[in-house]
């Protein structure tokens, strides 16, 4: 059974994947090393769409490990995707609240935004990700608008010494990169019915939204290394401290309002999607017949959970560091695997062509 | 916590008489389960009651068992 019947076209899903990851692109805070092997991941969840077309991660879930099973793992799965959502309004409230709206408190931007987001999420996926193509528009610009900004700052040198970190650093940088920008992307495997495409388009778009969003997280992280140097690592939004040294004579200066633009443009839409999914994937466990009942409801426990995540952004940060990774590593790589394996090993799904 | 409640009771209002309106049983429990955890969440948190993070938890577990970077 589908909760959402909406279709959206491929041009749409290949955004939503740009968007998704330039929106964790910008928070590069614990982000240090940048590596071209995590598109394996991007081929495991094409070849979970591929598989099974018509199913959303719960089904395929259900369809693999038996109903049961296949439920339990949902609510793990159901936990996790809150806990994103929660985790990125929390950065979104702090990050507003640091730079923006200083005096108003965390909690009125958040149920604001939250509001706003129950609204797009009513109209289900075709409106959320409508947008999607204008919002990569938009934060292409202005990535290459700071770029070019900071030229006059950039300082190759602090791009040396190359390979001198342990080896458990490099392993960690491509860890973190895996698990928190690309690994996210396990989210998609909700969508899965609702975008119709042939399995040589859906390795066309996937890639494509998978290759911009790859773009834009190195340019971000080089364009940040060039101009903080061996700072960078001492900064949770490193972004908007590289802007905040552009500094053109009295016109172009403060420029990180684009930044702030730009971020807060993003994590709406992120966090739009991520509450779509979460509502969805309880929809789905529950076997509801409408996801719409469940919205507001949703909304006040992730507004409310976000608040129980950590006490600072500083926390977050070291968390994502040390911690995240590893948690997230069984929803986005260990149990899809596995879930590939089996299925290939079942046979399933049944009566299709695989 | 006034402002709390009343959010609330508005969701009650908005998305759970229609359900019970239509009988709509496993849309009821979805429901409930989701606006049960929200309503004790909220609460504790507006009382001043310091709820604990489970991703600090969850790290100090991990940490214990020596897998963190």
């Amino acid at each position: 059974m589908r909760i959402d019947k909406a279709q959206i076209p491929g041009v749409q899903f290949m955004f939503t994947v740009t968007c998704f990851i330039q929106s964790s692109s910008l928070l590069t805070a614990f982000l240090s090393e940048i590596t071209k092997q995590d598109s394996w991941l991007a081929v495991l969840y094409r070849t979970l769409m591929v598989m099974f077309p018509d199913y959303n991660l719960i089904q395929i879930l259900e369809e693999v490990y038996s109903p049961v099973v296949g439920k339990t793992i949902g609510i793990s799965y159901a936990w996790f995707f809150i806990t994103l959502t929660a985790l990125n309004l929390s950065d979104m409230g702090s990050f507003s609240k640091l730079t923006l709206m200083k005096r108003t408190p965390d909690v009125v931007l958040i149920v604001t935004c939250m509001l706003v987001m129950a609204w797009a999420v009513k109209y289900g996926i075709r409106l959320i990700t409508q947008y999607s193509a204008l919002f990569v528009f938009v934060a292409f610009s202005i990535l290459i608008a700071s770029v070019l900004l900071v030229l006059n700052q950039i300082n190759l040198q602090n791009f040396l010494p190359m390979f001198d970190l342990p080896a458990i650093k490099y392993v960690q940088g491509t860890h973190i990169i895996s698990t928190i920008p690309f690994g996210e992307l396990v989210t998609l495997l909700m969508i899965t019915p609702n975008v119709k495409l042939t399995r040589r388009d859906t390795t066309k778009y996937l890639f494509g939204g998978f290759t911009l969003g790859w773009i834009t997280v190195l340019v971000v992280i080089s364009r940040d290394i060039a101009v903080l140097g061996n700072t960078l690592p001492i900064f949770t939004l490193p972004t908007l401290v590289t802007l905040r040294l552009v500094n053109l004579g009295e016109a172009l200066s403060r420029v990180e309002i684009l930044f702030a633009i730009m971020l807060i443009m993003l994590l709406f839409f992120k966090i739009t999607f991520l509450y779509y999914v979460s509502v969805i994937t309880v929809a789905q466990i529950m076997k509801t017949k409408s996801y719409r009942h469940l919205i507001l409801t949703a909304g006040a426990l992730i507004t409310a959970y976000s608040f129980t995540l950590y006490p600072s952004p500083l926390h977050h940060a070291a968390s994502a560091k040390e911690i995240t990774p590893i948690l997230w590593t069984f929803f986005e790589i260990l149990m899809p695997l596995l879930t590939f394996v089996i299925a290939k090993l079942r046979k399933l799904p049944r009566g299709k062509e695989v | 916590m006034v402002l709390v409640l009343i959010g609330f009771t508005l969701i009650v209002l908005i998305d759970l008489v229609p359900l019970i309106r239509k009988h709509l049983g496993h849309d009821i429990i979805a429901f409930l389960l989701l606006f049960i955890l929200g309503l004790t969440i909220s609460i504790l948190e507006v009382s001043g009651v310091e709820v604990p993070s489970i991703m600090l938890l969850l790290g100090d577990v991990l940490k214990s068992l020596g897998m963190s970077y």
